[in-house]
């Protein structure tokens, strides 16, 4: 799997995310750098890799900043089996197929976290989740297209994937 | 491995499953001491360093970014300045006139004003939360600096949070603009009790609420709000901010105030801890 480049390329995601991303926010919304990361990395690796490296990823994140452990992990861990699911259907993967996949996929978890904040006792309409969420997955996605190709060229020179 | 993984995905998915949502039920169960776990703990301490190294890069690098655009909108900057500095030169003598008469009424009363001098520990914001729910940042400080769970965070504008969480090295601080966050507060104007709260949705902007505010409550914009030191967690007199909007809805029974922190939680760098 290339393990050094593994460690070096979830490390980079992980710090990026926690330091850099509140920087690029957008009417203070930030995209998700690990998921984009997790999904690109699912797509060259396959379902099994890439669930591996959102559980580890997931429980970081919810370790360090999880307010109930659990929550990043399944979210991580769901969408990244679903996308690289679906990668392996198409046959192959994209720039505009890891956009579109991880915009769709990141916009149901963003959708199905908020309804479980909802549950929790959050009070936030309809309406907010949508100007919230649809930004973030796009942003996301947007992300994951310009992983994508860096990871591309890494797996080519290396020849790692 | 990897072919018995393969093979029995599906099964190792649902069973990995089920036992995050177990884990989830204990933490969301045990979560009330504010302790770190100690995994958390041990992965805080391994990667504080790395995240204190890596964003004073980060910081440094979008510094000199922020630098060249202040240099650029300088000028005209300086003109509202020398302004404000003259407008507020005259702001300090009103208040030492204040002061005095103040000091001549307390001691008319014979009044003893309370010291209000908080031991301070200064941190550096090392992380934030990688997502949008919550804001939530990390501080380069913990147990082992003598902080501990509860502690009030303030930068030098105003209150920024409390920390809600720690570990020996690092302290998870939750601001007052996060939805789970309340702050006993009073108007500094009227001396009234309020409590401010985060507000999902008011927090991409850096906003919070306040709540309880009764529909005839003598109230306006502008209007200072600072820490009323009920509850215990927040010491009295600690500035949060500013009233920024008043609705009030007919048949409502209360009034609707958006507060405006003094902190700008966008660009907390560096804190104290009291």
């Amino acid at each position: 799997m290339g393990v050094f480049s593994t460690i070096i390329i979830f490390v980079a995601a992980y710090l990026l995310q926690t330091t850099f991303a509140g920087y690029i926010a957008i009417f203070g919304i930030k995209p998700d750098l690990i998921l984009a990361a997790l999904i690109c990395f699912g797509a060259f690796h396959g379902k099994e890799k890439g669930a591996l490296m959102a559980v580890v990823m997931g429980i970081v994140v919810d370790l360090l900043f999880g307010k109930i452990f659990g929550v990043n992990t399944l979210m991580y861990l769901y969408i990244v089996v679903a996308a690289s699911v679906i990668f392996e259907y198409l046959f192959e993967h994209n720039v505009l197929t890891v956009g579109t996949v991880t915009f769709v996929l990141s916009l149901a978890g963003g959708v199905i976290y908020s309804l479980i904040l909802v549950l929790s006792g959050q009070s936030f309409g309809l309406l907010f989740i949508v100007k919230m969420v649809a930004p973030y997955a796009l942003y996301t996605a947007v992300a994951a297209a310009v992983i994508h190709p860096v990871l591309a060229r890494i797996y080519r020179r290396y020849e790692i994937a | 491995m990897w072919n018995f993984i393969k093979k029995k995905f599906i099964p190792i998915l649902i069973v990995f499953s089920v036992a995050i949502f177990v884990a989830m039920g204990i933490s969301g169960a045990t979560k009330e001491n504010g302790k770190a776990s100690l995994p958390s703990d041990a992965i805080g301490i391994v990667l504080s360093p790395v995240q204190g190294a890596f964003s004073w890069v980060i910081g440094n690098f979008v510094g000199i970014g922020e630098y060249v655009y202040d240099m650029s909108t300088s000028v005209e900057e300086n003109k509202i300045l020398k302004n404000q500095i003259i407008q507020l030169e005259k702001m300090a003598r009103d208040r030492e006139e204040y002061k005095n008469e103040n000091d001549r009424l307390r001691s008319l009363l014979d009044f003893k004003e309370k010291e209000q001098n908080y031991p301070t520990i200064g941190a550096e914001v090392i992380a934030k939360e990688p997502g949008n729910w919550f804001q939530i940042f990390t501080i380069n400080r913990g147990t082992m600096d003598g902080l501990e769970q509860g502690c009030a965070v303030l930068d030098s504008q105003g209150l920024i949070g409390y920390i809600f969480d720690i570990g020996t090295t690092w302290a998870k601080v939750a601001t007052i603009i996060d939805m789970d966050t309340n702050v006993g507060a009073l108007l500094t104007k009227t001396g009234e009790q309020v409590v401010v709260e985060g507000d999902m949705e008011l927090s991409r902007e850096g906003l919070c609420k306040m709540v309880y505010i009764p529909k005839n409550a003598n109230i306006m914009i502008g209007d200072p709000v600072e820490t009323s030191g009920l509850g215990g967690v927040y010491p009295k007199g600690l500035f949060i901010g500013r009233i920024k909007e008043i609705n009030t809805q007919q048949g409502d029974l209360y009034k609707e105030v958006v507060v405006e922190p003094a902190a700008d939680f966008q660009r907390i760098r560096e804190v104290l801890v009291i």
